[in-house]
């Protein structure tokens, strides 16, 4: 015979071990099963409401929003003074950059904030714009546009096509420095020649994010002048 | 007729005075006296501090969205002359003296005066003294971000794993706590 508090126990012991634990489970697999399908259900939806909903879809991630780049203007010599030519507004695509024996083919934004690192390769504002005859420094994810920057030769040409001028660059030296270490491309940055500097992430299949980015200078070819002061 | 005329007056003037403060332009004599003043107005025993050449690069940026007038330089000229006495007081040598005398706030408060002036607007999100996700955002007075910058010259390109880290952990705590309550269910169901 159960006695009293035997029978309380058992009880007990049923109510958390059938109703419960299983809710409990329920919920918690429900959460993790929305936190896992969230990356694949968020672009058929996008996907869904193209096709099916006459609302204006608009993500951040979708290549070509905020895209003033219409093509090459073919213009490779010359000074364009203030007024010939639009400067790129915050979170513009206002150029497009291919590198030479890598896959790199992506639009060029001006800004380089988390979010806009999701569309392209960016522009940093603490860099001066093709054509100035300054550092330009551009980045993008290594993981997705720049995924191949690693590959580039020295040598190789980058074109970089604006919305007011085509530039071309060649590759003199790539490198590798500790993010921290502004050492390693500062005088070029800063310096009074045009340098282009692209960079991303290092090495390509880290897990955790890494200290290391992959640097690539590149001095100018050819491309129009731009003259900031009115 | 009268009203109606006053009116449109109004509406031009007030077009007009806007103008200076939000069309794009190119660098003008004014704001190359603010850019001057910036990189060479404080000096100690006869050593010129500034910061760093990227961040008048910045300023040079947001100089592209505005077009400052005399007037208007004449106020910004104030007021960053109230925060080159207030650095002078503080004795803030590097940018690193900034954050050890808690001196950032204020500093922010003199750079968004200066801004208000030309019609924009500085807000912050995250701390800056986190270089990779701390944001200065700047916007104009239609709320449209002019400029956004992490104080880290060189931003973080790595792939992003936080949600699929997230995932893992939250599977892991699952797995835990059901490993766990099993254990103990079966315990208590062997003791009955």
């Amino acid at each position: 015979m159960k006695t009293n508090s035997e029978s309380n126990r058992s009880k007990k012991s049923y109510r958390k071990g059938f109703i419960i634990l299983p809710i409990v489970f329920l919920l918690c697999g429900y959460l993790l099963l929305f936190a896992c399908l969230t990356p694949i259900l968020k672009p058929l939806i996008s996907v869904y409401n193209l096709a099916f909903s006459n609302a204006k879809v608009q993500t951040i991630d979708e290549p070509g929003v905020g895209s003033v780049f219409s093509g090459s203007t073919g213009l490779t010599s010359g000074t364009l003074n203030w007024d010939d030519f639009s400067f790129p507004t915050y979170g513009e695509a206002f150029g497009r950059i291919t590198v030479e024996g890598t896959e790199i083919d992506t639009e060029v934004i001006y800004g380089d904030s988390t979010a806009l690192l999701k569309r392209g390769a960016c522009m940093s504002l603490y860099s001066h714009i093709p054509g100035c005859g300054r550092g330009v420094l551009i980045g993008a994810h290594n993981n997705t546009y720049f995924h191949t920057l690693q590959y580039v030769k020295e040598g190789a040409l980058v074109h970089l096509d604006t919305t007011y001028g085509s530039y071309v660059y060649k590759v003199y030296r790539t490198d590798i420095f500790d993010h921290d270490d502004g050492s390693g491309y500062r005088s070029e940055l800063n310096g009074n020649k045009e340098i282009l500097i692209l960079y991303t992430c290092y090495p390509n299949d880290t897990i955790a994010s890494t200290p290391y980015r992959f640097f690539a200078f590149c001095e100018l070819v050819s491309g129009p002048s731009v003259n900031l002061y009115e | 007729m009268k009203k109606l005329v006053c009116l449109m007056v109004v509406a031009v003037l007030l077009a007009v005075s806007m103008i200076p403060a939000f069309a794009a332009s190119g660098i003008n004599d004014y704001e190359k006296k603010i850019i001057d003043y910036v990189q060479t107005a404080y000096v100690v025993d006869g050593k010129t501090i500034t910061v760093p050449q990227e961040y008048i690069t910045a300023l040079e940026s947001v100089c592209t969205n505005v077009d400052v007038t005399e007037a208007q330089y004449n106020e910004i000229k104030g007021i960053l002359d109230e925060a080159l006495a207030f650095v002078k007081s503080k004795n803030l040598l590097t940018l690193e003296d900034i954050t050890k005398t808690g001196s950032t706030q204020t500093l922010l408060d003199y750079a968004s005066k200066a801004l208000a002036v030309v019609g924009l607007r500085l807000s912050t999100k995250g701390s800056l003294s986190d270089p990779d996700h701390g944001l200065l955002i700047i916007t104009d007075a239609n709320g449209n971000v002019i400029a956004e910058l992490h104080p880290a010259v060189i931003t973080k390109t790595g792939a992003d794993f936080t949600s699929a880290a997230v995932c893992g952990a939250a599977a892991l705590a699952v797995l835990a706590v059901a490993g766990v309550s099993v254990k103990r269910f079966r315990k208590e169901s062997d003791e009955d």
